[in-house]
């Protein structure tokens, strides 16, 4: 028997159990909705990330944390590791800023001046100043734009050379806004918020608020990616207290986290194919008890046992396929339509074509699955007593 | 004339939870080619469960069942499925169409099954209903037929593919007089003009002399194979018998 006959006999079957193959199409559509959007939502929410945390970790870049501090000697012994090309050491603390009417608790960041375009992830430092210099000199600092604007009516908080207060508990102090940062985000956005935070001059730093000058953090550059492992073997042997990893470390972080995510968005979801399925099977059951004579006339006209049991698979696909079929046109259109709103951006479904292998494999071989039982029912029916059923 | 069907000592058993009944006690018999043979006899005889015997639909408890020198009982599923597809015609008291399908799809069903291209299968399957009279009911469902119609439909599908044998189980059980007749007629058409070897089973005696034998079968045996009019003469007997004894009201 060739298959498109296999077919055109499901379908004729499809047609007759009109109401209850409607119900099983739209529980399938429904299904398959869900599950596309699902996992289409974390797919989004995978890809979006993965973008943040590649423009705020560079691919050359090793992050080390220290247990307390990090000295200079640390940055120079960090400094002469052999595949080490910079290393940017950051120290910060928490201030209170105050301006006219502008009154608010901030970190300030001690920097020498050179790696602050390093830090925006600019060329040229000149690129990183919204307004005003880059001059990180004495007193001088630099504000994110969030410090200098107000963040709802846009109207400017601080201008530039204006003399501000920077306080804390043990000292105040006086200090002059030199510039306004654009809103870039380099390497350092991993760490520091650079549209809410000041930059200082480090000198400065350690004189006005860490005598012993140490360092919080230090980004250090390889010159060969290839051989970042190899580097930051070398600087956990020697620093083992200290946290250091790399954009490879986190992304790998990141992607088993999204991994989890999806599997249990996955899961979730999947329960209404697993509901489908089992509608399938009450449908296909039903349907196997209702046409009992006809299984026994399709046997004295000689089917075969696998033949009686494809004619029902089949019938599972037919309806399996037009609920997909409806399901993916769906999804595709609601895909363009609905999203999340998420850290102010709008985070729509992202269905990749392996989402849509998977909506259209899995449905197919769950219905196939929950399917077998009365089709192989169909196909162990005795013939005579199928025909004398009543 | 060869034997084209050779049942030898067959018996059959049905197993309902403890008891046990045998339906075929030893039943031989042998149906030549071309043949036109009746089973009759009353009911719970093991005429129907003979037949479904010859067809390969029930497998016997012992014995020998030999199609065109074939020994069927030895066949696997698969096997006696593809041996009915090729070589039977079944046709029921129920005539068994399948509802949703026009008479015409019916009718193709067993081509399809055979891989036929939809276009010939088409063509042969209006040539058979045209054979049995009903080319115009084509694309009319089974719901839409009378009786008669329903099993002269059945009768296409069963001859569809060119059996060489037709195995019709109460054919007119469920018909009036005249559709009778016309199956009956159409039947000795087919075995006349086409050679179609046919068995069947039958309760009505009025249909006895369109057929070469009838074999009568009693508690599972064949009592005795008749020609047709001494089978008549021996229900006439049977039937003045019966009023005889009957209360007069």
């Amino acid at each position: 028997m060739k298959l498109i006959d296999y077919f055109s006999l499901a379908l004729d079957g499809v047609r007759e159990r009109k109401s209850r193959s409607i119900g099983a199409v739209i529980g399938i559509v429904i299904a398959v909705v869900a599950l596309a959007l699902a996992l289409g939502i974390g797919e989004a929410f995978k890809a979006t990330f993965y973008e943040t945390l590649k423009r705020a970790f560079g691919p050359d870049i090793i992050y080390v944390i220290p247990s307390e501090h990090l000295t200079e000697s640390d940055v120079m012994i960090l400094s002469s590791l052999p595949n080490a090309k910079q290393v940017i050491p950051i120290v910060g603390t928490s201030v209170i800023i105050k301006a006219g009417t502008l009154e608010r608790a901030v970190m300030i960041y001690g920097i020498r001046p050179e790696y602050l375009k390093f830090i925006m992830g600019v060329d040229k430092v000149e690129d990183a100043i919204e307004e005003g210099s880059a001059d990180l000199v004495g007193l001088n600092i630099i504000v994110g734009e969030y410090l200098a604007y107000d963040y709802l009516t846009q109207t400017k908080l601080i201008e530039v050379g204006q003399q501000v207060i920077l306080q804390t508990p043990q000292r105040t102090s006086v200090a002059i806004v030199t510039g306004i940062l654009k809103p870039a985000a380099g390497p350092g956005s991993a760490f520091i918020n650079t549209r809410a935070s000041v930059f200082i001059n480090l000198d400065t730093f350690f004189r006005l608020f860490r005598k012993d000058m140490t360092y919080d953090l230090a980004i250090v550059q390889v010159e060969d990616v290839d051989k970042i492992k190899e580097t930051m073997d070398l600087i956990k042997a020697y620093l083992p207290q200290a946290e250091v990893f790399s954009l490879k470390f986190a992304l790998e972080q990141f992607g088993v986290f999204m991994s989890s995510v999806q599997i249990f968005l996955g899961i979730v979801s999947g329960i209404g194919l697993f509901i489908t399925g089992l509608w399938i099977f009450d449908t296909m059951t039903i349907n196997v008890v209702q046409r009992t004579r006809e299984i026994g006339v399709m046997k004295a006209l000689g089917f075969k046992k696998r033949q009686i049991m494809f004619l029902f698979l089949s019938e599972a696909i037919v309806i399996t396929i037009i609920g997909v079929a409806v399901g993916a046109v769906l999804t595709i259109v609601l895909s363009n339509v609905v999203g999340i709103p998420m850290f102010g951006m709008m985070i729509k479904p992202k269905i990749t074509p392996g989402i849509l292998l998977l909506v259209t494999v899995t449905p197919i071989v769950t219905n196939l699955v929950a399917t077998l039982a009365p089709a192989y029912r169909a196909a162990k029916l005795d013939p005579v007593e199928a025909l004398r059923y009543e | 004339m060869s034997n084209i069907i050779r049942v030898v000592n067959v018996t059959k058993l049905y197993k309902m939870g403890e008891s046990e009944v045998w339906a075929l006690k030893g039943v031989s018999l042998e149906v030549k080619e071309e043949e036109f043979i009746a089973i009759v006899g009353p009911s719970g005889s093991g005429k129907s469960t003979l037949l479904y015997v010859i067809g390969g639909l029930i497998r016997p408890t012992s014995g020998k069942v030999y199609v065109n020198s074939v020994d069927i009982t030895t066949m696997s599923d698969d096997e006696l499925s593809e041996f009915r597809h090729r070589n039977i015609g079944f046709v029921f008291q129920m005539y068994h169409l399948i509802p949703r399908m026009t008479a015409l799809k019916n009718v193709m069903l067993p081509l399809k099954l055979r891989g036929v291209p939809g276009t010939e299968a088409k063509k042969r399957a209006l040539k058979a209903l045209e054979l049995v009279g009903l080319k115009h009911r084509a694309y009319h469902r089974p719901a839409q037929l009378s009786g008669g119609e329903q099993q002269r439909v059945a009768i296409a599908r069963a001859i569809v593919t060119e059996p060489k044998i037709i195995l019709a189980d109460e054919p007119t059980g469920n018909v009036d007089r005249r559709s009778a007749i016309q199956i009956m007629e159409l039947f000795k058409k087919l075995n006349k003009d086409l050679g179609v070897t046919i068995v069947m089973v039958t309760h009505n005696l009025e249909l006895i002399h369109y057929c070469h034998r009838a074999a009568r079968l009693l508690d599972g045996r064949i009592a005795k194979i008749y020609t047709p009019s001494e089978y008549r003469k021996l229900a006439e007997d049977m039937t003045r018998a019966v009023q005889a004894e009957a209360p007069v009201v």
